[in-house]
């Protein structure tokens, strides 16, 4: 026998009917806000962090154009969202590069105290602190010991004319300087470098030590690049806390001074 | 309050799809901003009209240098050679050696000038060498 | 008498369009992002064209010839300055396929220094050419975006030259070094 059942509605409300949609909408609302929102504020500090990592390489570019290019003046504009960007002049930055090498005339070793200055990014929502210091740009979290380097400096090791070329780049600043938002980045490099340069009779070496600010400590992203095969494949030896090169016929240093005038 | 058709749920499902979809394609507009910005600076590093500009510079030399013994004229081509290094680490940060040797080649109409060059500038480095035939 | 017809329609049709603008804004907020990427690709083709002048100014026109540059550094104390304010700005600079027209480079301004090697010193020197402000340009006044060309030139004692030329009287390879600007 069928059993032919009538599907019986006169039960059903349509206030509770309501209820359950505008329940889902409701629900599905809060959903987007908890799981959504955070995500996508996680993504724009992580945006910001990432733009202001392209915005450093666009200053970077700048400044090796001003440095190796001898252009004497350079304007960007930029934004810094998410933190502020400052200016740190030479004299402030308790970093150093300590680079000993052979005076050829005098016949001692001379030591060379040189303190980049840097443009540092310190996120406020996030913590990332990205800086451009001696024509590298670094990058740290807040709450680590570890650094990275994003992108390299230009020293380099001519291994057939057994030249070693050590690039400073020193950040001038006459007052401190400070950026959150959009603004405009004004930079000039009218001063020529001083420069080093030896031809040795005898084969010499030359070391470099990074002094890192207990601060703002970038030590491992220097010391991954001194070991690392930016200047030369193999690196430098590590001999303490310097990094050394044996072996140099001709020693060539230049310190660039760029001055931000305005930001 | 008026009669429910479940069919309405579509409006905001739509709401839904299409806030989805604008939030995917903000994903991918903000991972594609990391390529093609480095594609000028890439132009502008790459040494390749300075080396253009020193190979034609040495071929020009060698050109005009012929097989000699004489020091006083060696003397003055290797003057030339060092302008050559040290203008290029002074205004260009590059390590540039250059050198030319012209070779006579008997039985030949023509002489031969061995051209050595070594460019590097941290970014690119560069040998070259190069065999120039000079007429006799 | 208003309808009241299809509230709930209407109640949801608001929920989705505040769904949908407020996904819009958070998208907008979070990825919009300002990256002057692209500021170095106006450098590039500067850059580019005047070095392609340059070499063709370095061209000899017969083969073993001496090139219009190399002549005009030759006479850099005398009309060298202003052949080569000519060749730069009237004749390179302004070439074009097809027939002359008044090129867009009117605005190209340069200045040109020649660095050399004294070589009882071994020090850099320079020397300035010749710039745009001396034959009718503009100064180099507003920090404008300039690039830096550079071209190695032969210099030929046994070659006529102008009187008072600052380096020394030998054969030599001279870096001329031309910064140019829009402006």
């Amino acid at each position: 026998m069928t059993l032919r059942q009538r599907y019986a509605d006169e039960a059903v409300s349509e206030s509770i009917g309501f209820i359950i949609i505008f329940g889902l909408v409701v629900t599905g609302i809060a959903l987007v806000s908890l799981y959504g929102y955070p995500m996508l504020l996680k993504q724009q500090i992580s945006s910001d962090e990432r733009t202001m990592e392209q915005t450093m390489l666009i200053l970077q570019n700048d400044m090796k154009l001003l440095s190796y290019s001898n252009v004497p003046y350079k304007d960007t504009s930029l934004r810094v969202s998410g933190g502020g960007l400052n200016v740190f002049n030479t004299t402030d930055s308790q970093q150093s590069f300590t680079i000993r090498y052979w005076n050829e005339t005098g016949g001692y070793t001379e030591t060379l105290v040189f303190r980049p200055g840097e443009l540092r990014y310190t996120s406020s929502a996030g913590n990332a602190v990205i800086s451009l210091e001696n024509g590298a740009i670094l990058k740290r979290q807040q709450d680590a010991t570890g650094s990275i380097m994003i992108a390299e400096p230009r020293w380099f090791y001519d291994a057939t004319t057994q030249t070693y070329v050590i690039f400073l780049l020193g950040i001038q600043a006459d007052r401190p300087m400070a950026l959150s938002g959009i603004g405009n980045i004004q930079m000039s490099r009218i001063i020529e470098p001083t420069v080093i340069s030896w031809d040795y009779a005898v084969p010499r070496n030359v070391s470099v030590r990074y002094t890192a600010d207990p601060q703002n400590d970038y030590s491992l992203a220097w010391e991954n690049y001194f070991t690392g095969s930016g200047i030369l494949a193999g690196g430098l030896t590590p001999l303490g806390t310097e990094y050394d090169l044996a072996n140099i016929s001709k020693f060539v240093l230049k310190a660039y001074v760029i001055r931000i005038e305005h930001i | 309050m008026e009669r429910l058709d479940d069919e309405a749920q579509w409006i905001v499902l739509m709401g839904f799809i299409v806030s989805i979809g604008i939030f995917f394609l903000a994903i991918i507009i903000s991972q594609s901003t990391i390529v093609g910005q480095t594609t000028s600076e890439a132009v502008l590093e790459f040494p390749k009209t300075e080396i253009q500009d020193v190979r034609s510079e040495v071929i020009g030399l060698a050109k005009a240098w012929e097989v000699t013994a004489n020091a006083g004229e060696l003397a003055k081509r290797a003057a030339v050679l060092e302008d050559l290094r040290v203008l290029a680490m002074a205004r260009k940060n590059a390590v540039l050696t250059v050198s030319v040797d012209p070779v006579t080649l008997a039985d030949d109409p023509f002489n031969e000038s061995r051209i050595t060059i070594h460019f590097n500038n941290g970014v690119t480095e560069y040998d070259e060498f190069h065999k120039e035939y000079i007429e006799k | 008498m208003v309808g009241d017809d299809a509230q709930l329609y209407t109640i949801e049709g608001v929920a989705a369009g505040m769904i949908m603008l407020l996904t819009a804004y958070l998208v907008l907020n979070t990825t919009s992002v300002f990256t002057p990427g692209d500021v170095h690709i106006p450098d590039m083709q500067l850059e580019q064209t005047v070095s392609d002048a340059l070499a063709m100014m370095d061209t000899p026109a017969v083969n073993g010839g001496r090139s219009d540059l190399a002549r005009f550094v030759q006479n850099a104390t005398g009309s060298g300055r202003a052949d080569f304010h000519n060749a730069l700005m009237a004749t390179y600079l302004r070439s074009t396929t097809g027939p002359p027209i008044q090129a867009p480079v009117n605005d190209l301004q340069y200045e040109a220094q020649i660095y050399y090697r004294q070589s009882a010193t071994g020090s850099v020197q320079n020397m300035t050419f010749t710039r745009s402000a001396a034959n009718g340009g503009r100064e180099y006044l507003a920090r404008e975006p300039a690039v830096r060309v550079t071209r190695w030139v032969s210099y030929d004692p046994a070659l006529p030259h102008t009187l008072g030329l600052p380096w020394d009287n030998r054969e030599q390879a001279l870096l001329l070094e031309v910064m140019v600007w829009r402006g």
